[in-house]
């Protein structure tokens, strides 16, 4: 008894000490996976702080700004880009920051077979994310990295892409000290290592299962940090993080449930922080292999039966808009289309009309985990089923682990599910493309014909589009045609709940999220 | 024991009063017993007749109504506002707007019938194994020993979640999956009993004089070796509607929309702060039902032990 009075005196005396006013306590859903290329926004977080990608974004928005590049062009097609990098920097162990870095960086994830990219221990599968396809492999965007000088390096490109810089900027691409990399091999980034970077932060400290510690970087190249530490912690329950947050051993608290608004709102001690609007959808999908969702009026008719607006209300808490398009507001592109309205009496004619009078059996899959998207997948589910009911849809209810969802979602194996996305980079080819890419479009709806192909190449003549009003006009051509077809029925562009302390300032996520946030303005009074 | 419940019961016999009758006129004397009968019996009677105390579709969802606290606790100018009356959810509505009365009412027809229909088949089977392997013994007995000795190696719940992971979510499998883990229990009890009235004067009699082993089994054997077993039955009943409601819990059982109590208390869990009805409801309810079965079979375990006879 004496011996566990004395930890708890210990402990409580640890607390007192990380809750200094100079160390801010982050609270996220996780801890991170791993720091060399993570793919995890809770990896990314952490990562962020530590190695800055050469491209950033401005506060609290997704405009491009010069971070490690200050400034870049393209040749005439956009298939050499031109970086130009700051000068004077150092990684934090003392390494300069230079053209041979940032090749060395770019090298090690575009080649599988790079020495360091250790290929057979580490899948760097984010790469394929943002760059399609590893070099040789099919449909690979990176050619070369060439050092031009010692603060300039081209990226050669397989086709033209306009917004590369935004490719870059993807909070994945945060450029490592090749030093570091060659000294630790394959331990890189793991909890014994962690990352060693230029950002306004450096790696101190990572007790698994527990929390990690960043220090100030002092010889940091812009602004320094206005706190001496932060300390990430991992709270799996976005509930407890709240009430953490509340009891004050976190500074700040992000992807809480929307559920909890009027609990943070109504607490002065609290602050919310959300970003103007996220680059993010959530959305219901159908796979037309799976009949009768072959029948573009069966797949309106569900569009037509739920009440996407009270689900919304109802679910979002008033952080989430109808959605009716596959771009979220923000980006180029978008036609502006209202969602389907909800016309029960309509829908039950198009089944009529399709030959399902009484409705049909199906199967609605649901995610098993939660996401700003689907902040509580299950619910929204139940909802969207007794909307179909109504209609004599019986959809029934179910779901599977996460990594077998995913896949199975990528077989077709789902009649009716819910998936969403958030964004790696603000243009609206992560959004339309990821969905409706040549192989998306199959795996993700089985959606086939002339419509499905007209839409491909329409995307693929955007993605090439030598200016923004061409680009902008396929996407409407496009858009069209997607909302006509309803492959899937978009629900929701959310806005995700995070909250601070009431004496944090200067914390400002993003409509990327809180992915790519540096810290080091914010200040803890 | 046992031996001397049935030594007793010839006696009874012979007072021309039978170990049933005579264990009823006990359990009558029996407050703790009876109220757990009563418990029990309102909950059935409540469940059966829920289409006719609440005739309210437990699925139908409300989204504009979604998580009330009960109305009995509102301020009147809240239910002018919502345009609800005192008494419209006295148990509040869930994340669904569903009214939690009437889902917590068909929940018990679940968590009832579940939880009876799982110890049965276990008891069925258990009892059918456990008289083989104490009558018969030889090579029989050892093996369903050895059997039983695997299972009991689990920790019942988490034996219950691997058949339900190895079979697949569903109500049907949630049943099957708790009644597997509850059947080395009764091949225990009805075993040992069975070894020891094999041994019993009258059994041998009945042997000697022809009778051929399914007689003696069904006529003597059994009758005599069912006080524990209704003792266990009993009981089991209300580990079995935990058990339940914790597969539930945990996502395994019932599929959603289905208003299992486990399932509604899960949904509950992140929401407490905000909306504690949601987990309060279910859990009082499951609380009281294990209750009263667990009071009755306190009473049962009374009433038919010889030795409390006076």
């Amino acid at each position: 008894m004496k011996r566990l009075a004395m930890f708890v005196a210990v402990g409580l005396l640890a607390l007192s000490a990380l809750a200094s006013a100079q160390t801010l306590v982050y609270g996220e859903s996780g801890l991170p996976v791993t720091l060399d290329l993570p793919q995890d926004g809770n990896s990314l977080t952490v990562l962020y702080q530590v190695a800055q990608p050469l491209v950033g974004f401005k506060p609290g928005s997704s405009e491009l700004m010069p971070l490690l590049a200050t400034s870049w062009e393209a040749n005439a097609d956009a298939t050499q880009w031109t970086f130009h990098l700051r000068e004077g920097v150092s990684f934090t162990d003392g390494t300069p920051f230079n053209a041979e870095a940032v090749k060395f960086n770019f090298d090690r994830w575009n080649n599988r077979d790079n020495p360091y990219a250790f290929a057979s221990q580490k899948d760097m599968a984010a790469w394929t994310y943002i760059f399609g396809a590893f070099h040789g492999e099919d449909g690979y965007l990176l050619e070369k990295v060439d050092v031009l000088d010692a603060n300039t390096v081209r990226f050669d490109l397989t086709s033209p892409v306009g917004f590369f810089p935004a490719l870059v900027a993807s909070s994945y691409f945060g450029i490592h000290s090749p030093t570091a990399i060659k000294a630790a091999g394959v331990d890189y980034g793991t909890p014994g290592v962690g990352a060693v970077g230029t950002g306004p932060f450096k790696f101190q400290e990572w007790v698994e299962g527990d929390h990690v510690t960043l220090v100030r970087n002092d010889n940091y190249w812009g602004d320094k940090a206005k706190v001496e530490r932060i300390v990430f912690r991992g709270i799996e329950s976005p509930a407890t993080r709240l009430a953490e947050l509340e009891a004050g051993t976190l500074d700040i608290a992000v992807n809480l449930s929307p559920d909890d608004l009027k609990a943070v709102e109504g607490n002065a001690d609290l602050k919310r922080a959300t970003a103007s609007a996220n680059l993010s959808i959530g959305y219901v999908g159908f796979h037309q292999a799976n009949k009768p969702f072959d029948d573009v009026r069966v797949r309106q008719a569900v569009a037509l039966a739920i009440d996407q607006k009270t689900i919304v209300d109802s679910f979002w808490s008033g952080l989430g808009q109808p959605a009716a398009e596959f771009i979220p507001p923000g980006l180029i592109g978008r036609a502006g289309y209202e969602p389907y309205a909800y016309d029960p009496a309509k829908a039950k004619e198009l089944l009529k009309e399709a030959g399902y009078p009484n409705g049909f059996k199906t199967e609605f899959w649901y995610m098993p985990v939660s996401r700003p998207y689907f902040p509580s997948p299950k619910d929204i589910a139940e909802a969207v089923t007794g909307y179909l009911a109504q209609v004599g849809i019986q959809a029934e209810l179910r779901t599977e682990d996460w990594g077998i969802y995913l896949k199975d979602y990528d077989e077709g194996k789902f009649p009716m599910y819910m998936l969403g996305w958030s964004a790696d980079y603000a243009d609206p080819n992560n959004f339309i493309f990821t969905f409706f890419s040549p192989t998306e479009i199959k795996n993700g709806f089985g959606w086939t014909g002339s419509n499905a192909d007209e839409v491909v190449k329409l995307l693929g003549d955007a993605r090439q589009a030598s200016s923004e009003t061409e680009r902008v006009t396929y996407y409407h051509q496009a858009d069209k045609l997607i909302y006509d077809n309803v492959p899937a029925m978009p629900m929701v562009y959310p806005t995700t709940l995070n909250a601070t302390r009431a004496n944090i300032d200067g914390f400002l996520p993003n409509p990327l999220g809180t992915t790519s946030v540096q810290l080091n303005e914010v200040t803890k009074n | 024991m046992t031996t001397s419940a049935a030594t007793a019961g010839n006696q009874d016999r012979v007072e021309g009063r039978s170990l049933l009758q005579d264990a009823f006129r006990r359990f009558r004397r029996h407050p703790t017993g009876i109220l757990g009968t009563a418990i029990i019996v309102f909950f059935v009677l409540v469940t059966i007749f829920a289409p006719v105390l609440r005739p309210i579709d437990p699925l139908r969802i409300d989204l504009r109504n979604r998580m009330l606290p009960p109305t009995w606790t509102m301020s009147q100018q809240e239910l002018e506002q919502k345009h609800l009356q005192r008494w419209s959810y006295p148990f509040g509505t869930d994340v669904q707007g569903r009214d939690m009365l009437v889902r917590v009412l068909y929940g018990g027809r679940i968590s009832l019938r579940v939880g009876l229909e799982a110890v049965a088949m276990a008891a069925l089977v258990g009892t059918l194994l456990g008289l083989i392997a104490g009558f018969f013994g030889g090579w029989l007995d050892t093996f369903i020993v050895w059997f039983v000795d695997i299972l009991l190696a689990f920790p019942g719940i988490l034996l219950a979640i691997a058949i339900v992971a190895a079979l697949g979510q569903s109500l049907l499998n949630a049943l099957i999956a708790i009644s597997i883990t509850y059947v080395p229990v009764y091949i225990r009890i009805v075993r040992s009993v069975t070894l020891s009235l094999r041994e019993s004067e009258y059994v041998q009699a009945a042997r000697a004089l022809g009778s051929r082993s399914g007689r003696v089994i069904l006529a003597h054997v059994l009758p005599n070796g069912l006080s524990p077993l209704m003792v266990q039955l009993t009981l089991s009943i209300g580990t079995a509607i935990l058990d339940v409601a914790a597969l539930g819990f945990l996502g395994l059982g019932a599929r959603p929309p289905t208003p299992e109590w486990g399932a509604m208390i899960s949904d509950g869990f992140g929401r407490f702060r905000i909306a504690p009805w949601l987990s309060i409801v279910p859990g009082i309810a499951i609380f009281f039902s294990v209750v009263g079965f667990n009071l009755l079979g306190d009473a049962i375990r009374d009433v038919l032990d010889p030795r409390l006879k006076r």
